[in-house]
């Protein structure tokens, strides 16, 4: 019969197995310590990236009708390719009327976990066709101003938009009236702190021409509509809720109109060849670009640009309602039919209005000078 | 009564020598996993060293423009890094600027890495005075500097303005050295940046190490180290490349500049076998041109 053996082998075995657990143990530690940070480091790199990319591709995507219904100090959020392991917001915020702000916070899942956020925001300056606006009446061709029409150059803010014109009222005082020398009649007021009238000499006047002509096409490209309608009332409502004016924006503040009217900025473009009417009572606001001749109505109040390719009239009799554009006016008369302006009509400057209207045809560009940031 | 016979000493004899072999290879195996681990040990915390350089680094360098990176040499590099990016609100005198400098969940909230001081430079665009606005273009091309002297928090400022809700924190007042020749536009964004120095410097423990300094206006800071210990400067231990838009490392003046590159060594001695030696190197891109 044999007898037990008493060896310690196992016991060593034991030992050298426990230490070589422990070395183990330790090493996979600090591997697996080296890939999360490695990991981290990688996810934050590439949610930095991912959100740069993702705000270039919000700027390429812009929408200039949305944006264009915001106002200063309000953001909306854009939308973005959803995926299981990234999530991704984009927020934009405007500024003023050419001034935003756009961030993309991006946020990468690492097994269901929250692994890396990384935000990156950059400011972005609206650019638009140029529109050659030397004062609140710009004329490449004869204009006769009567008894009682105001032209006045200094800048102003439309009833009630004091506090979104707060980033755009430019408090410079601006040209009234540009004109040929030889072909204004001026008899009534013509206003403008500094030099109310710039007169043109003929090779400025023809750049002019140019640049108007430049304009009128670049905004006729832009246009959110385009009609042959020889009459456009700022009284034809839309027939759903609410009823906005069909054409323009509504450009009163307050709590009567609806903010779905208030915050329409269209670009539209007459194109009928004739004289078009411009008509109505409820004050519009936007961009009117007439291809043919302008005819304003007693009774209009407009708030923003308007680029007229031929000759321009304007006449209210007594008792009849006076008319008022505030913004930028704009006659190219390429025929030189010669424009006129008679009765209670007053064109008023205002950056504000036409900065508003114009921002509806804006492109972003991102502000090059410190216009990146980054929140890790 | 049974006989003992003395297999003992023989199975001792054979046991012993085997287990002392095995013993030594055991003792061998775990000093050598023991060194591994350490090498494993000191790598990832050298490469941990070196990534959190990177980070800081990347902190003062990603918003750069190339206008920021004043001046270089091999081993050090001076810029202006962002302290604040902020909105213009108003513009109560010709050397006084008020900015948002929001707190909020918004893209209106300021970034903000330090608190402004005196001897920051405050930089903004160009200004869009045209009436409709001037083309973008041409508002790119320029932008004008100040030196701040003073930036208090001011709650009062700013009262007036549409962006004031948005951002939910207490606005700058920032006054600076002269009156600006331009006005800043409401509503513009504004950088206050710091002249900072990274440099790679030789402590007390003969030691090189990477540190960081600013400038207040009058005096550089005590330089900080940020990681180290890295190599000496001879031997690259922090090394700094400037490079143009074709990489082209032929670069005098930042305005050239289009990519900086740093690269971070160090060197760790271990008790057994050659010293452990690690390098990072981060490229960024300089967005003056963007």
């Amino acid at each position: 019969m044999s007898r037990p053996r008493r060896g310690f082998s196992l016991v060593i075995v034991l030992v050298i197995t426990t230490a070589l657990l422990f070395v183990a143990v330790a090493f996979t530690d600090a591997l697996l310590q080296a890939a999360r940070a490695a990991r981290l480091g990688w996810q934050g790199e590439r949610a930095t990236h991912d959100a740069d990319a993702s705000l270039l591709a919000a700027i390429a995507s812009w929408d200039a009708i949305a944006a264009s219904s915001l106002r200063p100090g309000e953001a909306d959020t854009l939308p973005s390719d959803a995926s299981p392991m990234v999530e991704r917001t984009i927020i934009r915020a405007r500024l003023s009327a050419r001034l935003y702000v756009i961030e993309s916070s991006v946020q990468i899942r690492d097994g269901g976990l929250r692994a890396s956020r990384r935000s990156v925001g950059r400011a972005l300056r609206l650019d638009w066709p140029h529109v050659p606006a030397l004062g609140a009446l710009t004329v490449s061709r004869h204009v006769a101003i009567g008894e009682n029409a105001g032209v006045l150059g200094a800048d102003a803010v439309p009833a009630g938009w004091n506090e979104e014109c707060a980033a755009d009222a430019r408090g410079t005082p601006v040209v009234a009236l540009t004109a040929r020398s030889a072909t204004a009649e001026v008899t009534s007021t013509v206003s403008g702190e500094g030099a109310p009238i710039r007169f043109l000499s003929d090779s400025a006047r023809a750049r002019l021409a140019d640049d108007l002509d430049v304009a009128i096409t670049g905004l006729s490209a832009m246009a959110s509509s385009t009609t042959a309608d020889s009459v456009l009332s700022t009284n034809t409502l839309t027939a759903g809720i609410p009823a906005c004016p069909l054409w323009f924006g509504d450009a009163r503040r307050g709590a009567l109109p609806s903010p779905a009217c208030t915050r329409r900025w269209p670009i539209v473009v007459a194109s009928h060849t004739g004289t078009v009417r411009l008509t109505g009572t409820i004050p519009a606001q936007g961009v009117l670009v007439v291809q043919g001749d302008l005819h304003v109505d007693p009774g209009v109040t407009f708030a923003g640009v308007i680029l007229v390719g031929g000759r321009l009239s304007v006449a209210v009799t007594a008792g009849e309602m006076p008319v008022s554009l505030v913004g930028a006016l704009l006659v190219r008369d390429s025929v030189n039919a010669g424009s006129s302006l008679s009765g209670e009509v007053i064109v008023q400057a205002s950056a504000c209005a036409g900065r508003f209207a114009l921002a509806g045809a804006g492109l972003p560009r991102p502000i090059r000078q410190h216009g990146w940031s980054e929140r890790p | 009564m049974t006989t003992r016979r003395g297999a003992a000493v023989i199975e001792l004899l054979i046991a012993l020598p085997l287990a002392l072999l095995l013993s030594g290879l055991a003792v061998q195996i775990l000093l050598t996993q023991l060194r591994a681990t350490r090498r494993v040990e000191w790598r990832v915390h050298n490469l941990r060293e070196l990534e959190h350089g990177a980070l800081v680094l990347a902190a003062d360098v990603r918003a750069a423009s190339a206008s920021d990176i004043e001046a270089w040499t091999d081993s050090s590099v001076v810029l202006h890094a962002p302290v604040l990016v902020a909105i213009v609100c108003a513009a109560p005198a010709p050397n006084v600027v008020d900015v948002i400098a929001g707190d909020g969940m918004h893209p209106l909230r300021a970034v903000q890495f330090a608190s402004p001081r005196s001897g920051d430079r405050f930089v903004y665009g160009h200004t869009d005075s045209a009436m409709l606005g001037a083309p973008a273009a041409t508002l790119d091309t320029a932008s004008f500097q100040a030196v701040l002297v003073a930036a208090t928090p001011e709650p009062s400022a700013c009262a007036l303005s549409p962006l004031r809700a948005s951002a939910g924190g207490a606005p700058w007042r920032l006054t600076l050295s002269a009156p600006l020749p331009v006005a800043p536009d409401v509503a513009s964004g504004v950088a206050l940046t710091r002249r900072t120095e990274w440099r790679s410097y030789r402590a007390g423990d003969q030691q090189y190490y990477l540190g960081r300094r600013d400038w207040n206006g009058v005096n550089w800071s005590v330089t900080q180290p940020v990681i180290g210990p890295l190599l000496s400067n001879t031997q690259g231990g922090f090394t700094v490349a400037v490079a143009r838009a074709d990489l082209s490392p032929l670069v005098t003046t930042g305005r050239d500049a289009r990519f900086v590159r740093f690269r971070f060594r160090s060197e760790r001695p271990l008790t057994v076998g050659a010293p452990l030696r690690d390098s990072l190197l981060v490229t960024f891109a300089l967005r003056g041109g963007q």
